[in-house]
């Protein structure tokens, strides 16, 4: 690790980003049109994600029928060849994955309109084929695209990015590298607003600095944002072009 | 999701017709549109997606290890992962083991070999996306598009390393590809009098029995097993049946072969 | 320094060590059949049922090939009994397979034992007859010896005694089958058929080199005929 240096004083991290820019982004929705309601493939750096959403539809069991609004599931699933060290285990039983479930589960509640639903059930299923950091960041985005996808109604975009903090530098979207040296959190954001949807701080951040943290947090995901829209609307536009041939 | 009775009587019907009406107008020895993809996962050594028209998915990686092989003997491992089914299922359990057992017999492990004591483990990992159907078929084609195109990393150290310790050193870029054959396995749906490759879920439902079948390096190869592809209509079947499979897969196997190598 | 063991629990002070009779070799043959000589030693059958008390049906099966091929087999079947849940129109079978002595064989290959057999006895149950009802078979392999110990011609060496064990249990619990199912084996090869082997009810092939199957169906059907007419005699 001595030969990297996370952050040079020229200014230049481990991947030759500055402290501020984020990885590359690519995302494209409807790819699996036959096999889901809604999905999406998202690509954030190097992580890959495809999300599956499956619903609104008839709830498997009778204990999940909600006669208020429909009930919400995620399932994460973390290939064993993700990493670039296969792993033995399938991540499925995990703490930190239920946990991640869960809060996921408890951001998209608040953001869709459930109630226009009940008696249903929406499953989403993510499944990560490569991992390398910012993982929790890239799911929020690759789940807002597939349930988009999907049409079920929400109230705006919610978008992730993750941001490290090294030494006073915060850093934005962490890879796998410097999110193994420094402490970092993920920040996920509603629409263009500055209204924060979830808070993930695993590690230690000195509470005087969070504020440059979140504050370059927000930029991010605001950005995506506007990268998730830009895909969405040339998606659309396609859509339209080929329905009206 | 089922079909009611109608459906059922419906389909199994126009199925026994002469000649057999498939729902989706194909013939008994016809595939669906297949579309394969590989080499997409920069992290695995090798990678493939396999999409049917019906909206199955199965996505393959190859990830190998440098193991010291007198002390670990296993040097392939397969692993499978359905979604919708929980590991320990036994459709989950029997087509691991299926595949396994079959990918240790096939694959010449003397290729895997670097030096006189390490070898190149390989694991496979097979993550099914969506799948109605009996998904074997499918899987082992994944399997076959992912092992053509596996590049391993080329060994510049000696291997010759009996008398010396050393550790294998690898060339910095340059890959050497395994050239691996994987085994084909064909599932086929009986119906009344008719066999039929490849079975939707709404044809595996209505059929009386089902039946799995290897091809491998131009011939008919074990496993051969009687597959319940439903629990409501099973049925005994005649020799004809297994003749015509087997003259299906004979005749139309070495096609399928060659259209899945040249997908590269 | 206590001289005490304390790893091991000890019997009290009186206890003497259990003391066996002599073993006598008794076996009782009851079918025989020496036409069919394709190995060199004499294939032979013990068939007995209706000892296990608390199940509908079962049966104890005793398979040696006078080579030093063994398979002991114990099949117990409970059922017809209610299902609870939803409604379902005819029953559901379910066969465990469980090796009892030594375990040879893994988890995945046991499942694969269980889903082939499940598939073979669902063609065979008249289903039909039992709404609502489940039908939940064991079998139990006791021993199993065999000169070549690899682990594909295990499976195949077990199934054909699963398979005659089953239909036995089944004919003692009184549960309707379409006719008897029994299975003859050939190189590795397994193939369950039924009506005088006029329909196939499962195969199961490990042979690498399957160059005419109509032959070795013939091959196996001959088998089956054998093993059938020894499960009629038992029954008569």
């Amino acid at each position: 690790m001595s030969r990297f240096e996370i952050y040079s004083p020229e200014g230049l991290r481990v991947d030759g980003r500055r402290w501020n820019e984020l990885r590359s982004f690519n995302c494209s929705i409807n790819t699996h049109p036959n096999a889901a309601d809604g999905s999406s493939y998202l690509e954030q750096g190097n992580n890959k994600i495809i999300t599956l959403v499956a619903g609104p539809q008839e709830p498997s069991s009778r204990s999940q029928v909600n006669t208020k609004q429909a009930t919400l599931s995620v399932t994460i699933n973390l290939t064993k060849f993700a990493k670039m060290e296969r792993s033995k285990s399938s991540h499925k039983n995990e703490r930190r994955t239920l946990e991640w479930q869960a809060s996921l589960v408890r951001t998209f509640e608040k953001n869709l309109m459930l109630h226009l639903y009940p008696r249903t059930s929406i499953d989403v299923q993510v499944h990560a084929l490569q991992l390398d950091g910012g993982i929790l960041g890239a799911m929020l985005n690759g789940i807002t695209l597939a349930l988009i996808d999907a049409g079920i109604a929400m109230y705006d975009f919610v978008s992730g990015v993750s941001v490290g903090l090294y030494d006073t530098t915060p850093l934005l979207d962490l890879n796998s590298l410097e999110e193994n040296a420094m402490s970092s959190v993920t920040i996920g954001t509603i629409g263009k607003s500055e209204k924060l949807s979830l808070l993930m701080v695993e590690d230690k951040v000195p509470l005087d600095r969070l504020e440059s943290v979140m504050a370059i947090g927000i930029a991010g995901t605001h950005r995506i944002r506007d990268l998730m829209d830009k895909e969405l609307r040339k998606h659309g536009k396609t859509r339209v072009e080929n329905s009206s041939n | 999701m089922g079909l009611s009775l109608t459906e059922k009587s419906f389909l199994y019907d126009s199925l026994t017709l002469d000649p057999p009406l498939r729902p989706d107008g194909r013939g008994p020895h016809q595939f669906r549109p297949l579309e394969v993809s590989t080499d997409f996962l920069p992290n695995s050594n090798g990678s493939s997606r396999v999409i049917l028209s019906g909206g199955s998915e199965c996505i393959v990686s190859v990830k190998t290890k440098v193991v010291d092989h007198t002390v670990e003997q296993e040097l392939l491992v397969a692993d499978v992962d359905i979604q919708g089914h929980r590991d320990d299922s036994p459709l989950v359990t029997s087509m691991s083991s299926l595949l396994s057992k079959l990918l240790k017999q096939t694959i010449d492990q003397k290729k895997l070999m670097l030096t006189k004591r390490y070898s190149f483990k390989l694991y496979i990992d097979v993550l099914v996306l969506a799948s109605k159907s009996y998904p074997i078929s499918m899987i082992s084609f994944a399997i076959f598009s992912a092992l053509k195109n596996t590049w391993l990393p080329k060994l510049i150290s000696n291997d010759d390393d009996l008398e010396v310790e050393e550790l294998p050193t690898f060339h910095d870029y340059d890959m050497v590809k395994l050239e691996a054959d994987a085994p084909l396995l064909f599932t086929f749906a009986i119906v009344g009098d008719g066999v039929f490759v490849d079975p939707t879920f709404e044809e595996s439902i209505v059929s009386n029995n089902g039946l799995l079948i290897t091809w491998y390096k131009d011939k008919v190869t074990s496993p051969i097993r009687s597959v319940g592809l439903n629990n409501d209509n099973i049925k005994g079947f005649s020799q004809h049946h297994l003749e015509q499979a087997f003259k299906l897969i004979r005749q139309y196997a070495p096609h399928i072969e060659k259209a899945l190598d040249a997908s590269d | 320094m206590s001289v005490q063991d304390r790893r091991r629990i000890l019997g009290p002070a009186e206890a003497k060590p259990l003391q066996f009779a002599a073993i006598t070799p008794v076996r009782t043959v009851e079918n025989r059949d020496d036409g069919n000589g394709n190995k060199s030693g004499k294939e032979s059958v013990f068939i007995s049922t209706d000892l296990v008390t608390n199940a509908n049906g079962s049966s104890y099966l005793e398979y040696m090939d006078g080579t030093s091929d063994q398979v002991l087999v114990m099949s117990s079947v409970f059922g017809p009994r209610p299902l609870r849940g939803s409604f379902q129109s005819k029953a559901s079978v379910s066969i465990q397979f469980k090796e009892v002595t030594l375990e040879h064989l893994n988890t995945g290959e046991i499942k694969e034992i269980c889903t082939f057999l499940t598939n073979v006895f669902n063609a065979v149950i008249n289903v039909e007859k039992y709404p609502k009802s489940g039908i939940d078979i064991f079998i139990d392999l006791i021993q199993h010896s065999n000169s070549n110990p690899t682990e594909e011609a295990n499976i195949v060496n077990i199934l054909p005694t699963c398979i005659n064990s089953i239909t036995m249990a089944l004919v003692d619990a009184g549960i309707e089958i379409i006719d008897l199912v029994s299975a003859g084996s050939k190189d590795n090869s397994v193939v369950a058929f039924i009506r005088n082997g006029h329909e196939i009810v499962g195969i199961w092939s490990d042979d690498d080199n399957v160059t005419d199957i109509s032959k070795l169906i013939e091959e196996c059907k001959a088998k089956y005929l054998v093993n059938k007419q020894t499960l009629v005699q038992y029954l008569k």
